[in-house]
């Protein structure tokens, strides 16, 4: 697939009408022993698009060449997103790799179950830190409201850049019965703004569970079922948001140890604007786990758990701008920061530093993560 | 003379009671505009601590009602915000909605829907300096007649009506000078809520698109800190027949 969205890439070179992309320098150096860069390098990214009436072709390639960790090392050609999309009065089809994003609220999106993370990239841009899908989208239009059927046929998990010693990684067999869909209805009304969604495919988040076989352990992704709700509404200053979800897992009973149970998992966030400069969202997360049964239960597991995240941002449009994003986990009080400073040294250059941390007890979500935990420093050249 | 010294100062005090209101002046201002959409590129050269910024847009707006405007505005310059879009809808009654599309992060974001005396663009010019005002958020005052720039206009003072306008526009006063033969602001002096000159608007150039006077060459300059934004409307096209699906978030992050 790589190779051959790649020979797309480059056919398009010859018939390209817009070209547009960005040159990064990029370092970013662990925050924890051995100290090393982590990612060390210069990236120049090509963005090509094309309309002819009603089809719009879009590709975006990377060539990256890192200097950091060794099994990083050399040149890296790497299609970000290529895709084709057909435009009808009341329906567009996109075709190809691409960011499916669901949900209306910050950073944590119970419904959002598509495209996947790596939590070893975590940086100020989304396309490092998201890994795009290959997949066909159809949304369907009605005035204001819109259906959206997504089709993915390859599932990607989450990197989330940790390896068990010992342990082999078994992911869905590429066949049409492991493929993955779902539809999102989205609309309005008065100002208030919902969408209803359902998705069938694999957890994006591995379990670790015994093989039966070979008597050791191995890294699989069960099936889950998710169906989803989201709105927003915004007055005065504030805009109410709220996401949720029902996760419907293999395991309905709760009666096996080694699957997840079915769970619910939901965001309320009140976001307040300052004027145009600051924003400041605020959101209690809290998942629950159903048909809990003592002793049958994962350890991984937590009954309730309940969070918050913060997410502080405060710009000097045109000149710098502060942003902070949390997540605090209250059980295990183990904590996620990601504080950006960008600084816009002209027109379509920008400096990035911040920082990656994740903290706390070795077994809670963020401190299993601590070593991926870094700052970081680039500088963009758009064009 | 003697005579004739008594009698010009009857004549401009009969003369001066058949003046037309402030408020009078500024419906003819703000209503005068009869057409139904607008096209126009817009840029944007912000000047502040010894810098320049420049910054492009291509903005569409359609009445949706008499009172209601739509706005579509994409980001075409500099290179790192082209595609950013910003949606705007307005309600006579209830909140007006914002939305921001950022393909940064490839999502449509909802934004407050306050926020009108925030800088446009990190500009000088204020999301409520850029859109249409609301006649009846005001009171107005008609100061009479004044010299500038050796013409007459007409010296308009406009106050918050009520408290909330202060409070959203950050502005405790206006004084509009108003072209009576364009029906056009060509200067405006913006107090803040201190009662301090703060801002001061003046209009370079106009154009007459059917009968009608745009302002098409505009720079605010901030008195308190000095920066100075200049905004030109280059292409400004009226009555393209916008349909209404380019004023949907599907449209937005196109």
């Amino acid at each position: 697939m790589r190779k051959l969205l790649i020979l797309a890439f480059g056919l398009s070179l010859l018939w390209a009408g817009q070209f547009r992309g960005y040159m990064k320098f990029y370092a970013h150096q662990q925050l924890v022993e051995p100290y090393g860069f982590s990612r060390l390098g210069s990236r120049l990214q090509l963005n090509l698009k094309e309309s002819m009436g009603r089809v719009d072709f879009f590709s975006s390639m990377d060539f990256d060449l890192q200097a950091g960790r060794e099994e990083n090392r050399g040149l890296r050609l790497y299609p970000v997103e290529a895709y084709i999309t057909f435009h009808w009065e009341n329906a567009d089809l996109r075709l190809g790799r691409q960011f499916i994003f669901w949900g209306k609220t910050d950073w944590i999106n119970p419904t959002d179950n598509i495209t996947p993370w790596d939590y070893t990239n975590i940086t100020a841009e989304v396309e490092d830190y998201r890994i795009a899908v290959d997949a066909a989208k159809l949304d369907l239009y009605y005035g204001d409201s819109s259906l959206e059927l997504v089709l993915v046929p390859f599932f990607k998990p989450n990197n989330l850049g940790m390896s068990i010693p010992g342990a082999t990684e078994e992911k869905p067999e590429q066949k049409p019965e492991n493929w993955q869909e779902g539809m999102r209805f989205s609309s309005g009304f008065y100002g208030f703004n919902f969408s209803l969604s359902y998705w069938r495919g694999f957890d994006l988040y591995p379990s670790v569970v015994p093989d039966m076989e070979t008597g050791g352990l191995k890294i699989t992704h069960t099936r889950q079922q998710v169906f989803g709700a989201d709105f927003d509404y915004a007055f005065g200053s504030l805009v109410i948001k709220g996401e949720g979800a029902y996760f419907l897992t293999e395991d309905r009973e709760g009666t096996n140890p080694l699957v997840k149970n079915p769970y619910l998992y939901y965001v309320l966030a009140l976001e307040w604007a300052g004027g145009t400069n600051l924003t400041l969202d605020l959101q209690f997360i809290e998942k629950r786990v159903l048909k809990w049964h003592e002793g049958l239960m994962s350890p991984y597991e937590e009954k309730l758990s309940r969070s918050a995240s913060l997410v502080f941002t405060y710009k000097k449009e045109g000149y710098w701008k502060i942003q902070l994003i949390s997540v605090y986990n209250f059980k295990d009080r183990d904590y996620f920061l990601l504080p950006i400073f960008t600084y816009e040294i002209a027109d379509g250059v920008n400096l990035y530093l911040g920082a990656t941390v994740f903290h706390g007890p070795e077994d809670s979500p963020f401190g299993r993560l601590h070593d991926a935990s870094r700052y970081f420093l680039e500088i963009k050249y758009s064009f | 003379m003697r005579r004739l010294l008594i009698i010009l100062p009857v004549f401009s005090l009969l003369w001066a009671g058949n003046l037309p209101t402030g408020r009078e002046i500024m419906e003819k201002v703000i209503n005068k505009a009869t057409w139904k959409d607008m096209v126009a590129e817009v840029e944007m050269r912000i000047s502040s601590r010894g810098r320049t910024r420049i910054r492009k847009i291509k903005m569409y707006t359609r009445k949706r009602t008499p009172s209601e405007d739509d706005t579509l505005m994409r980001f075409t310059y500099p290179p790192d915000v082209e595609g950013t879009s910003f949606l705007l809808r307005e309600h006579s009654k209830g909140e007006d909605e914002r939305y921001l599309y950022l393909p940064a992060l490839r999502r449509i974001r909802r934004i407050a829907a306050s926020g009108k005396g925030g800088a446009f663009m990190g500009s000088d010019f204020s999301y409520y300096d850029i859109g249409k005002p609301k006649l009846e958020d005001w009171n107005y005052k008609n100061l009479g007649l004044v010299d500038l720039n050796g013409k007459k206009v007409y010296k308009i003072e406009a106050t918050p009506a009520v408290k909330k306008v202060e409070k959203e526009t950050k502005y405790s006063k206006i004084i509009h000078y108003v072209d009576p033969e364009k029906w056009s602001v060509v200067r405006a002096e913006y107090y803040d809520r201190t009662g301090a000159l703060w801002k001061v608007l003046e209009v370079k150039k106009f154009q007459k698109i059917k009968g009608v006077w745009f302002q098409t060459d505009m720079v605010m300059k901030n008195v308190q800190s000095g920066s100075e934004s200049e905004m030109k409307f280059l292409n400004l096209k009226i009555d393209q027949g916008l349909s209404p699906s380019l004023f949907t978030k599907r449209s937005l992050a196109k």
